[in-house]
């Protein structure tokens, strides 16, 4: 069974400007001391999330909705547990297959192939259970040939492809997907939304963040909306999306 | 003391990781990782016969020792300052999937081990060439290349922390590697301080290097060596764990 409780997280960013991040004016300052130094010091944060109390529960679809910096991606990450909260307690139950920026691959360099065991060992697969499925994950990328190929050679649709592929291929309990990935096509886009029905169909947890209200209506039930790192709204998705479409629409002039 | 533990266990992961790092290191290019091979193999010939005229003393003496110090040199500057980029060079993987960060130390660790396997091969070969046989004695090497790689650990786990949170730190290594060159008993022999020979003593480097050198060349078992180049890993592995534990969670914020 699989579930995600968070309670109290809370996320700061240290922002280290040129000056904050050098050694050397770590060094200056403290042999200065005074005036400088405590201008050295004084470190700016950005608060990328704050006081988030949170349960979801197993078979739950969630999407993750509001502006840009909002705090989508960093709550996603603090799930995945990459970020480590300053505040709060995480706890995730279940096996995770997070699926962030698609851009950066996991090696630009290395090829598609090496790309599908490299994510698929992060993941948790053996080596030789990786070997048993990459026919598989070849086939659902389409990407025949390309994938010898080093991925930096991929547009961004060819590099969504193999992501996906690779992430939802690992049965994972607990599915994180970031807005950017779904960029594939048409005919791609309908592949991995059968998969992703297909997943939420076995009851594991998904998590959705999307600017995109139709596709979180075909895949998500509940929505959580952000506003500056803090939860604002919980509840079921027409709910929660409801207000943002009132008010635009209240913008336009009849 | 888990997460070290947890990272360790990804042996498949970080194995293919750093062997995919040298292959891309050299991807296209005719002679691979051999060319670091090539470029060691032409220096150390330049300097031995031209080293071993200045210093007066045999080439065949002379070759030998400085071709297993400078392949041994070159493992070292290597694992300091790939070890200072440890997680600032992983920054991709690191912000994408949960892992614990210890996989990118064993990955540096391993792939410098994979490149030293390259360059034993002129090590073999000038030690033929020069009719240097060590032997059984030879073999006392290995626990010394243990206890370098485990310092290599350390300083990229210690290095690489330091790196992700001020970035100065890759020119500075970059730096004290250079300078270090010259005064580590590398390109000359410690006898040759003389009486100052304490400077060479001093130096962590020159036991480190001592402890797989010595039995290379068929000079014995460095008792002293070994027993400072042990309490320098422990003191060394000690910093690197009291650090990863405390901030490598931070290491996410900082990249």
């Amino acid at each position: 069974m699989s579930s995600i409780r968070l309670d109290g997280v809370s996320v700061q960013f240290p922002l280290y400007g040129g000056s904050a991040r050098s050694l050397r004016n770590r060094i200056v300052s403290s042999a200065t001391g005074g005036r400088i130094g405590s201008d050295a010091r004084a470190r700016t944060c950005v608060e990328a999330l704050s006081g988030i109390d949170l349960g979801i529960d197993h078979g739950e679809r969630v999407a993750l909705v509001g502006h840009n910096g909002a705090g989508k991606t960093t709550l996603l990450r603090v799930l995945a547990g990459i970020y480590v909260p300053q505040r709060g307690r995480v706890a995730v139950h279940g096996k995770i297959a997070p699926l962030f920026d698609i851009g950066l691959g996991m090696d630009g360099e290395a090829s598609g192939y090496d790309n599908i065991r490299l994510r698929g060992l992060y993941l948790g697969l053996s080596r030789r259970q990786i070997e048993s499925r990459i026919d598989e994950i070849a086939d659902f990328t389409e990407l025949g040939g390309f994938l010898d190929m080093p991925i930096r050679t991929y547009s961004a649709g060819m590099q969504t492809r193999l992501s996906f592929a690779i992430c939802t291929s690992v049965d994972p309990e607990v599915l994180l997907l970031d807005e950017g990935i779904l960029a594939g096509d048409a005919a791609f886009m309908a592949k991995a939304q059968a998969r992703l029905a297909g997943f939420v169909a076995r009851a594991g947890i998904l998590v959705l963040a999307s600017h995109s209200d139709s596709l979180l209506a075909s895949l998500c039930t509940r929505a959580l909306r952000l506003e500056h790192g803090r939860l604002v709204a919980d509840g079921p998705l027409q709910d929660v999306l409801a207000p943002l479409q009132s008010s635009s629409s209240r913008r336009i002039p009849a | 003391m888990a997460d070290a533990a947890g990272a360790l266990g990804l042996v498949e992961l970080w194995l293919t990781m750093g062997w995919y790092d040298v292959r891309q290191r050299y991807s296209r290019s005719v002679f691979g990782p051999f060319w670091v091979t090539i470029s060691l193999a032409v220096f150390v010939a330049g300097l031995g016969v031209t080293y071993a005229a200045l210093f007066r003393v045999p080439v065949f003496t002379y070759l030998p020792y400085v071709t297993v110090g400078m392949v041994l040199w070159s493992l070292i500057t290597a694992l300091l300052n790939e070890g200072a980029a440890t997680f600032t060079a992983a920054t991709a993987a690191i912000k994408q999937m949960p892992a614990p960060i210890g996989i990118h130390v064993l990955r540096v660790v391993w792939r410098n081990l994979i490149i030293l396997a390259h360059n034993a091969v002129i090590v073999l070969l000038v030690l033929l060439a020069c009719g240097v046989r060590p032997g059984w004695v030879g073999l006392a090497a290995m626990p010394g290349l243990v206890l370098l790689l485990l310092n290599g650990i350390g300083w990229s786990v210690t290095l690489g922390l330091v790196g992700a949170r001020f970035r100065d730190m890759m020119p500075l290594v970059a730096n004290a590697t250079q300078m270090l060159l010259f005064v580590t008993p590398v390109l000359w022999r410690a006898e040759d301080l003389g009486t100052r020979r304490v400077l060479a003593e001093l130096n962590p480097l020159f036991h480190l290097i001592e402890i797989v050198r010595a039995p290379l060349l068929g000079a014995g078992f460095p008792m002293e060596s070994f027993a400072v180049a042990t309490i320098v890993t422990l003191l060394n592995l000690g910093l690197a764990f009291a650090l990863y534990a405390r901030l490598r969670w931070r290491v996410a914020y900082w990249l």
